[in-house]
Parts: C-alpha cells; structure tokens; sequence
C-alpha cells in the first residue's frame, strides 16, 4: 500500500469531487430511491404511536423522537454507498490489476469514492427524511449551537462504517463471495447497531456488547446525540469513533497487505 | 384439459429440477447462502424480541403472533424466489427485449418467464420458515400440510403482485426502480403486524398493497381457523394471478423485440 504525504491528499480529494459530481447527475434518481425511507417511517410512526402513545418513553425517547433517532440512524445506512461489493468484483474480474499499479492508495480511493458519494445521499436522504418526520411526527428541537459537535460525530460515524464494510470486502482476496457475510454484517448492524431502537432499550449484557463493538459508534451513538445531546455522550462516542477508526484503519491495511499477495491475474 | 395441467405441472417441475441441480453444483456456496439467510432472518426478531421485553401486547399482537406473521412471509417469499424466480426481473427482460427467447418456444411465455430462474439462498427462508413454524405451534402433519397451502397461496399473491409491477415496463419502458419498490413495499409491510396500522392504511394493506393476504390473514388462520378466511385467501391469490396474467399478456402486445443476441443464462 502506498502511504499518502503532503499534498498527495489532493489527489483524493479530487476522486471525491468526481464522485460527488457523478451522483448529482443522478439527482433524482436518489429522490426517488429515498421512498423506501418514507415507507420505513411511516410503519415505524405507526409504531411508535401505538406501542408509547402521547407520553411513554423508550430508553429516554418519546414517540417523535423515537421516529426522528430512526430517521437518522436509517439515513447513515441508506446513504452507504456499495462501494465495498468492487472489491468483490475488482478481485473476480482482475480489474484489481489496474487499480494497482495507479499511483494511489486503494483503500484511500474507495474511501474517497464512498465519501462523495455518501454526501449527496445523505442530504438527499435527510431533505425527503426530514419532511416526512416533521409531518408525521412533529418537529424536533434542535440545538443548533452543538451542530459542530454532531457533524462532527457524523463524519466520524460515516468513516467506521466505511471501514468496517471495507474489512469484511477484503476478505474477497481469500473467499472471492463476501455477499453472505454482508447479510450478517447488515443485520449486526440491526442488533449492534441499534438501527431500529436505541441501544439503552436491549437487556444489559447485549447493550455492553453493543457498547465495545464498532457498529454503535456509527448508527446508534451519533442519531441519539441530535436527539437528546449530551455531552457525556458526545465524549463517549468521539472516543469509541476514534479508537475504532484506528483499529479497524490499522486492520484494513494489514488485510490488504497480505490478501494482495494471494492475487494472481492472468492476462489482461 | 387435464392432459394440459398435467404437462404443465411436469414442465415447472422440470424447470425447478434443472434451477436446483444448477444451484448445487457449486455445494458450499450453496449451502453458505442458505445458511446465512437463515441467520439472517432470524436476526430480524430480534427487534420484536426486544420490544416484547417492553411492552405485553401491541394490539392484540404477541411476540408469539409475531414469530407466525414471520414464518408467513417468509415462506411466501421463499415460495416466489424457488418457484417463480422471474419475477423479479420481469421488467428487465421487457425494457431490454429479451423476451424473444421465450416468444420462440411453444411455452406459456408469462410461466416459462417466471420458472426460469430461481433463487438459491431463498431455500434459507423457506427452512427458517417452516423452523419457526414448528417452534410456535408443534405442528400436526395436517397443519403442516395446511401451513404449505398457506405459504403457497401467499407465494402466488407476491408472484402475481410483482408481475403486475412489472409489467408497468410494457407501457413506462424501463422501471425496474419502481417496480422494485413497489415490490419491496409488499415485502415490507407484510413483515409489521396488522395491529400497528390505522383502518386506512389496513385497507390499503388489503387492496392496493396487498400484504394482508401474504401473512395477516394467514396468521389469522393459523391463530383461529376459518373456512371463510381461507376462502377468502385462495379467492384473491387465484383472482390477482388472473389479473396479472390479463396485465402480463395485455402488455406483451405492445412488446418490441430488442432484436439482441444474448445468451439466455443466469446474470
């Protein structure tokens, strides 16, 4: 893997901008895909009204704000682009050959084609989002003071989740189908990741497992700040986001390190 | 005429064979993909799990009643995905016009379309089905026998509901996105209990949408049997499968051949 210094980072900057420029041409396209989120929002307002009615509360959380940390969670997951399955395909096909010898890094690459792309999904995602959770639940207090702050856990959430896609992705250098186990990761992501109802719900040995794996820190933890901000919280998950970004950065490069190895591309 | 069924039979037979055997050649990827989506499914209680550990019923619904809707849906689906495969892919075949394989064969081109394929990870959803069907309920050989009914009929409620979607691509050209969530909506709903919905939007759930036919009527079956219910089901399922097919064929008129060179296989 090739390191990055100095003004190499540009470079990735400008797949990003490519990458973002690309998905605005299909500007409409990402509206219209965002009916699966109204559709999952309005079942879950449904819910939400019927299980907590005008005044109970889940793990702190009212009905309108249960339907709003759900808006949030969901928009990270909907907004993560597949760029994880060209792994997969890279090493099937031996495209995997030409992204090598490019003068780049191949994890810095997807992480910078998956961030352009996250952006333009994320806000098309949160307009449609947004609309819907205020008609149909109310609107949410938002204190915008610690805006900083919650972008702040977003982007980190966005880079944990890149990067635990990205491990598993590169297990296709040994197993080629890495399908199945995005299967699992997604519905991980459920439990773990408290995609449907804060973690603090979960019966205690769950919710501290949830608390020491990554998938918290990148759905669940961020959704519930914009929700209830706590600064308690705010410091909890910049910790969990950091030491994983690490840790799983450090992972990454080590797989790809030694799965690179095992490639053998014939012809071309 | 039973001459006719009968090849007809042996024809979807052969077809679902021929998917099976092509399936199982590759044995570990095979069973990999059954495996994890059985996993798969069964992670998706989990959330039930932890809201019945908040709360004691949700409209009359239990987490037992819940498990069932769940065996329901799933078998339905996983009788779509094994059976009728097509499907999904229906509006593709019409945009690009890669219908004309099927329009050469003296076949019934809507069910030599949707035979053609079939999913080999939905034997995942049909086992985690009939698991948590015989988890809930300790089944007799009767009602297992009724459950296969059930799931089939709800099987062909999906089938005919993703035929229709479809079909759109006859007038709208290419629309696999819509039709997709158009199908993924069914899907969807058919996995939340009925309970949890408003009388307008349950009427959407029994007409327009029709999930209350693939898993909240059957579930009211299996909780508290009806003939009248059961009627009710297999009167719509055959009932939408024959608009469908009016749908399907009513389309395939204004159908233009894409005039391509393509090998018919698995994309």
């Amino acid at each position: 893997m090739q390191l990055v210094s100095g003004g190499a980072w540009r470079k990735y900057f400008k797949v990003a901008e490519i990458s973002f420029t690309n998905r605005i041409v299909y500007l409409a396209d990402h509206f219209a895909s965002s009916i699966f989120l109204i559709l999952i929002l309005f079942i879950f307002s449904q819910l939400w009204k019927t299980v907590l009615g005008p005044s109970e509360e889940i793990a702190g959380l009212n009905s309108t704000a249960m339907l709003w940390y759900m808006l949030f969670t969901e928009m990270i997951a909907l907004s993560t682009p597949r760029t994880h399955h060209l792994v997969s395909e890279d090493v099937k096909s031996g495209d995997l050959a030409y992204k090598l010898v490019r003068p780049c890094s191949y994890i810095l690459y997807y992480f910078a084609v998956y961030g352009g792309e996250f952006i333009i999904r994320a806000v098309t995602n949160l307009t449609v989002g947004s609309a819907f959770a205020h008609l149909a639940g109310g609107p949410l207090a938002v204190d915008w003071s610690k805006l900083g702050w919650v972008l702040l856990g977003f982007v980190l959430a966005a880079a944990v989740n890149f990067l635990v896609c990205f491990c598993v992705a590169l297990l296709a250098f040994w197993l080629e189908e890495t399908r199945p186990f995005f299967w699992i990761l997604n519905k991980m992501t459920f439990i773990f990741g408290g995609l449907l109802v804060p973690v603090e719900a979960y019966p205690e040995g769950l919710r501290r497992i949830s608390y020491l794996l990554p998938l918290r820190y990148s759905f669940s933890a961020p959704a519930r700040l914009v929700v209830n901000f706590d600064y308690s919280l705010l410091r909890q998950m910049l910790a969990g986001q950091l030491i994983w970004a690490v840790l799983l950065a450090s992972l990454a490069a080590l797989m790809f390190r030694k799965g690179v190895r095992r490639v053998h591309v014939h012809g071309g | 005429m039973f001459t006719e069924a009968k090849r007809v039979v042996r024809f979807v037979f052969q077809y679902f064979s021929a998917n099976l055997q092509s399936a199982m050649e590759y044995r570990g990827a095979f069973l990999s993909q059954v495996v994890f989506m059985f996993l798969n499914n069964l992670m998706l209680l989990f959330f039930w799990w932890v809201l019945f550990t908040q709360i004691e019923s949700l409209n009359g619904w239990s987490f037992e009643h819940v498990m069932l809707l769940y065996a329901v849906a799933s078998g339905a689906y996983a009788c779509q995905a094994l059976l009728f495969g097509g499907s999904f892919s229906l509006s593709r075949a019409v945009a690009e016009g890669r219908l004309d394989f099927y329009l050469a064969l003296p076949k019934p081109v809507l069910l030599h379309v949707l035979i053609s394929r079939s999913s080999a990870s939905a034997w995942g959803d049909l086992a985690f089905s009939l698991v948590i069907f015989a988890l809930t309920t300790a089944p007799s050989p009767g009602q297992l026998l009724g459950f296969l009914i059930l799931i089939l009929a709800g099987g062909v409620v999906t089938t005919s509901f993703a035929v229709l979607a479809h079909s759109l691509s006859f007038w709208l050209g290419h629309s696999e996105q819509l039709a997709g969530q158009l199908t993924e909506a069914l899907l969807t709903f058919s996995l939340y209990p009925e309970g949890i919905f408003s009388a307008t939007t349950r009427l959407v759930l029994y007409t327009a949408i029709p999930a209350g036919f693939v898993s909240y009527l059957p579930v009211r079956i299996l909780k508290d049997f009806g003939l009248a219910h059961v009627g009710m089901l297999l009167v719509f399922a055959l009932g939408l499968a024959v608009a469908a097919r009016l749908v399907f064929y009513r389309g395939l008129r204004r159908y233009e051949s894409g005039n391509l060179v393509v090998i018919n296989a698995l994309d």
